[in-house]
């Protein structure tokens, strides 16, 4: 009989409990919180779009109220701090594309940034076609 | 493990609201956030935007838009309670509170976007 092999503690019993703010300690956990963070402004956005389409729905003084209100200074900053965090989520996003898209050519493994060029160029031209409808169209 | 089933359906809107929400949100926030509300660039005019929306393409876009991102929001959020602030013994109201609220988005994006005549 082995009698130092132990089956009655399981692993979880030697976890420390965790500090509810561990990821303020290292730099990649802060980015890591700061790239989840991004999906509240995501959701920021999606309440704004909702409240847009209904003043336009009910007429041209509730969208000139609504515009007004966009440019509240809470809004404003708001807005602000949302765009830098969509940014993140938007670069963020792309440069992980390698790790879920292989893509071989001649049975070689395309380089990484040929992956992620094509999301930048998807990027700038539907940001500038978006921007020209909304703008001029 | 059948309990865990669910989990690939959310990753894979999650993954797609991802794609879509990198993709178009920036320009949205940067026009709508601040360079109309500050003066950058006139604001469009009520008609043109009015015009915009009642155009079937534009609301097929606006739906899509909306209950993508809410559910990217709703796993990531969900993830972010779990990993972050360890309530995974709340799992089940967790989950259902962030996909009820992205649902009950979606439900008001098609009920707007429906209306617009």
């Amino acid at each position: 009989m082995n009698q130092n092999v132990s089956t009655a503690a399981p692993p979880k019993a030697h976890l420390p409990p965790m500090p509810t703010f561990w990821w303020l300690q290292t730099k990649p956990f802060i980015k890591f919180m700061a790239r989840e963070a991004s999906a509240l402004f995501v959701a920021y956005l999606v309440v704004i779009k909702l409240m847009l389409v209904d003043a336009l729905i009910r007429g041209p003084e509730s969208y000139e109220e609504f515009l007004a209100y966009l440019a509240s200074p809470t809004m404003v900053a708001i807005s602000g701090v949302g765009l830098l965090f969509a940014i993140l989520h938007t670069v963020t996003w792309f440069n992980a594309t390698p790790r879920a898209v292989v893509v071989r050519m001649g049975g070689k493994k395309l380089p990484e940034a040929m992956i992620v060029a094509p999301n930048y160029v998807a990027w700038f031209s539907i940001s500038a076609f978006i921007a020209w409808v909304v703008v001029g169209g | 493990m059948a309990k865990k089933s669910s989990e690939p359906f959310f990753w894979g809107i999650f993954s797609a609201g991802g794609v879509v929400t990198a993709l178009v949100v920036p320009v949205h926030l940067l026009l709508f956030g601040l360079a109309f509300p500050l003066g950058w660039i006139e604001a469009p005019s009520y008609e043109s935007l009015r015009e915009l929306i009642g155009h079937p393409i534009t609301q097929l876009y606006l739906f899509v838009l909306c209950s993508l991102g809410l559910f990217h929001w709703a796993h990531r959020f969900r993830h972010t309670l779990y990993d972050a602030f360890q309530v995974k013994h709340l799992g089940g109201l967790v989950a259902v509170l962030c996909y009820g609220a992205a649902l009950l988005g979606t439900v008001v994006a098609a009920y707007l976007v429906l209306s617009i005549s």
